[in-house]
């Protein structure tokens, strides 16, 4: 990941941006609407337990320290993904999140409630960041 | 329903609200993907090259590229191999989702 950041380095202008936006690693949660009420259901667990995650925010830390970047703004946003059923959300999870596992318990709670709808709430950093 | 995502737009609120100056700049987006992000922004910006490694996701980029975007070019190339061949400077790198 820091080779990678000093790859993007090379390929910046002098006064290139770089925009980074990158999940939190903090366990996205899933939530159960039936009408108007939202419930928690639990979290996402991931077979490796969010690590690439701490090594990108280790990796993006190095590179500001090798002086290649400045950090010049930063905040975070939560990216909502909508589904109608965990069937639904498991076919899109196998293409786009392969390490994500939905705990039993979710499944139970959202069946407790009869949810109509699910959602997953993830996390999500963003940095703009100035070549130096 | 087919699953939605982000349809509150919370992303490009987010990144429009802390960066919004690529009018005329030319980008590189690292790790498109579909192409989701990129034509949240690429309509504002003066040239894009999108790369993605993951063929099906380059293949579904292509299919959902809007015909008024055309200077938008994705490339099914990781980051390195790019990096070795290509001569260009940029105004902007984008890391979607892939550091």
């Amino acid at each position: 990941m820091v080779h990678a950041l000093e790859a993007i380095h090379g390929l910046l202008e002098p006064d290139g941006i770089l925009i980074d936006l990158r999940p939190k690693g903090i366990p996205a949660e899933f939530w159960g609407y039936r009408g108007e009420t939202a419930d928690f259901l639990g979290h996402l667990q991931e077979t490796d337990d969010f690590i690439e995650y701490r090594h990108a925010a280790w990796a993006m830390e190095q590179a500001i320290d090798n002086k290649w970047f400045h950090l010049q703004a930063s905040g975070e946003y939560d990216f909502i993904v909508h589904a109608d059923s965990f069937d639904e959300l498991k076919v899109h999870l196998a293409i786009e999140w392969t390490d994500a596992v939905i705990p039993e318990e979710v499944r139970a709670n959202a069946a407790s409630i009869q949810a109509e709808k699910i959602t997953l709430r993830d996390f999500i950093h963003i940095g703009i960041l100035t070549r130096t | 329903m087919p699953i939605l995502l982000d349809p509150e737009q919370n992303e490009t609120h987010a990144l429009l609200s802390l960066f919004n100056d690529f009018a005329g700049k030319s980008v590189l987006e690292i790790g498109c993907g579909d192409g989701r992000l990129t034509w949240r922004y690429a309509d504002r910006a003066g040239n894009v090259i999108a790369i993605e490694p993951d063929a099906g996701k380059y293949a579904a980029a292509l299919k959902g590229h809007p015909n008024e975007l055309g200077h938008v070019l994705f490339l099914n190339l990781g980051l390195e191999p790019f990096a070795a061949r290509n001569k260009e400077k940029f105004d902007i790198a984008i890391l979607a989702w892939s550091l």
